[in-house]
């Protein structure tokens, strides 16, 4: 673990001087107003849409927007965030693997774990800030316009999404520890990624999946309970260590 | 007139942080003439056409060059 | 004592045998030249002393430790300098030292101290700006600085001057020579000239072997008299002349003796200034290091 805590400073500074902090930040923003300004307007859009509709014979009646809607509009925000936080990352270990900039500080010491940890660390604490400064302005938001307390699980269903987010970062750090380049970690996590939404499909198979995670209509209407996520969060907290460590030997081995 | 009262909280911060970032992408591009890939009349395209926020970020991901 | 010793190592890189038996020695505070062609093996065989890569044969010992592949020398007594240093362009050489610094430990005013020395013996102490806009030179000085961080007993250096211009190369070159009251350094190159300047001793590689490992002295022995050219106004003269010394071979203008001695050119001159021969250009070629190098082989 030698020279970790010099390392991560710098894996700060990078976030910070490469800019991508503040790309991620206004993504999340703007992702966490998108939310419930697009159910606010709903009833707008088919305000203005009503006299087409009227002629085609299909009446609207008023639209009811509630909470519910700002919140599945959230939920549907997410994996737009997350790949866009991928694809920010896709190159966090790759580019320095070929530019060589990691030789000069592997023979002063630096350890390998070390190297991979610190950078886990940022883009799983990158994630948690950014996924809660997104759930706290929709929260905020929706709080404002409607009223939160009828939604049910809004805490509990963006942690399932953190631990989804945090599962999809190690398989990328998994696929970083022996990818030649950046298209290729995408690749492998895209991969992954769609995979799991394939396999989602399959009723039996999706409660104990990863994907289980990111079903947070389901919370929001109390058509599952808490207890009905419990197995997919064991699991997935587990083959995100077991991707974590097979990341640390590969990357021991690795030739730099 | 109170209707948009009621949209001024959301819509505010929106115009507020979208405005900033076509303007700084803007004069990213102007300012460089590197990008990771494409060309600068390519981009400015895409962030003038892209949908409001859309067109900045893909570029800030895939045009701007970090180095 | 010697701070490195490389003894008999191999390395096979699937069917192609790069090193196949490499042994030298570097003994304490000297510039130790590594030199052989493209491709020769220089780079392998400096990653192998740096434990970057896994050797199939030999051993090797810096500073009486054994170096084994993947793990850190307890002493952490090398540094080492890539052919084409890359450093992280957002940071300015400062920030990208403290960095180095910390990772081998140092802390506080003792490495503050220690970079304002090495910014001033690479001569970049003036300069604030980030590393994306330095030039090659510069880099490859900011190399020599963070390899020399944590006082290393032994300083390598890939081919530090082959990719600058004559002025960066002298400047690299003097450092290097400066670094030596700190360290030993190893340093990899194909530019004989480099090598004339400010070695004290040799190893040429060749075939993933050492042909020749010793002390710059015994090299000069061991080169033997280098070829003369002469360029003349006329061609005629140039005959004339090529008639007298037979063992001399023409071509193109010009007219090339081979392994004169210092003899032989004394022979030369009289001639031409006792028949009158106006003279264009006469020059000892310096034997480049292929010539050096054939020579020292085939010896």
């Amino acid at each position: 673990m030698n020279g970790i805590v010099p390392f991560f400073k710098k894996e700060i500074c990078e976030m910070i001087r490469t800019k991508r902090l503040m790309v991620l930040g206004i993504v999340f923003t703007l992702l966490g107003i998108m939310a419930p300004w697009l159910a606010k307007l709903t009833p707008k859009m088919y305000e203005m849409l009503s006299d087409d509709l009227d002629q085609q014979g299909v009446i609207i009646k008023d639209v009811k927007v509630t909470a519910l809607d700002s919140w599945l509009n959230f939920e549907k925000n997410l994996p737009m965030a997350l790949i866009i936080m991928l694809i920010i990352f896709c190159s966090i270990f790759t580019n320095e693997y070929s530019k060589g900039t990691l030789i000069p500080l592997i023979t002063k010491g630096l350890s390998r774990t070390g190297m991979v940890l610190a950078k886990v660390t940022v883009m799983m604490l990158t994630w948690t800030a950014g996924l809660w400064l997104c759930f706290g302005i929709t929260c905020f938001y929706t709080d404002f316009y409607w009223d939160n307390s009828t939604v049910s699980g809004i805490a509990f269903s963006t942690f399932c999404w953190w631990l989804f987010g945090v599962f999809m970062i190690c398989t990328e750090t998994f696929f970083s520890s022996f990818a030649s380049s950046s298209a290729q970690v995408l690749a492998g996590t895209g991969a992954v990624y769609f995979i799991l939404m394939l396999a989602g499909a399959y009723k039996k198979l999706s409660e104990l999946l990863p994907v289980r995670l990111t079903d947070s209509t389901s919370l929001y209407k109390s058509s599952l309970s808490k207890s009905d996520y419990f197995t997919a969060i064991i699991i997935t907290a587990a083959l995100s260590v077991v991707l974590i460590l097979s990341a640390l030997i590969k990357t021991g081995k690795r030739s730099i | 007139m109170d209707e948009i009262k009621e949209y001024l909280p959301m819509l505010i911060p929106i115009v507020v942080v979208q405005l900033s970032l076509l303007v700084y992408v803007l004069v990213h591009i102007l300012k460089h003439d590197h990008y990771k890939t494409g060309s600068r009349a390519l981009w400015l395209a895409v962030v003038l056409i892209g949908m409001n926020f859309v067109g900045p970020v893909i570029y800030l991901i895939f045009g701007r060059d970090e180095e | 004592m010697n701070i490195l010793e490389v003894r008999n190592i191999q390395k096979r890189f699937g069917s192609k045998t790069v090193l196949d038996g490499v042994s030298f020695c570097v003994p304490q505070s000297c510039v130790f030249g590594f030199i052989g062609r493209n491709g020769a093996g220089k780079t392998t065989t400096m990653k192998a002393i740096l434990g970057l890569i896994k050797t199939d044969a030999g051993e090797i010992d810096v500073c009486g430790e054994r170096v084994t592949y993947g793990k850190k020398l307890q002493s952490g007594s090398i540094g080492f300098l890539p052919d084409v240093p890359e450093f992280y362009g957002y940071m300015n050489a400062m920030e990208y030292l403290t960095l180095c610094g910390e990772i081998t430990g140092m802390s506080g005013k003792a490495l503050k101290n220690r970079i304002d020395e090495l910014l001033e013996l690479v001569g970049l102490e003036k300069e604030n700006h980030r590393i994306k806009g330095y030039s090659r030179g510069m880099k490859q000085r900011l190399g020599i600085a963070q390899a020399l961080i944590n006082r290393p007993k032994l300083l390598i250096c890939d081919e530090p001057t082959s990719a600058l211009d004559p002025v960066g190369r002298k400047e690299i070159l003097d450092i290097l020579s400066a670094a030596r009251e700190q360290t030993s350094v190893l340093f990899s190159t194909h530019i004989l000239s480099d090598v004339e300047r400010i070695c004290d001793h040799v190893a040429f590689l060749e075939g993933g072997k050492t042909a020749f490992s010793g002390s710059t002295r015994e090299i000069h022995e061991l080169k033997g008299d280098s070829d003369i050219e002469l360029v003349l106004a006329s061609p005629a003269d140039l005959n004339q002349v090529a008639e007298r010394f037979t063992d001399s071979k023409l071509s193109d203008g010009r007219l090339i003796l081979p392994k004169a001695s210092d003899k032989k050119c004394s022979e030369l001159l009289r001639f031409l200034s006792e028949n009158d021969i106006p003279l264009i250009r006469l020059e000892r070629i310096q034997a480049d290091v292929e010539q050096l190098f054939l020579e020292v082989v085939g010896r």
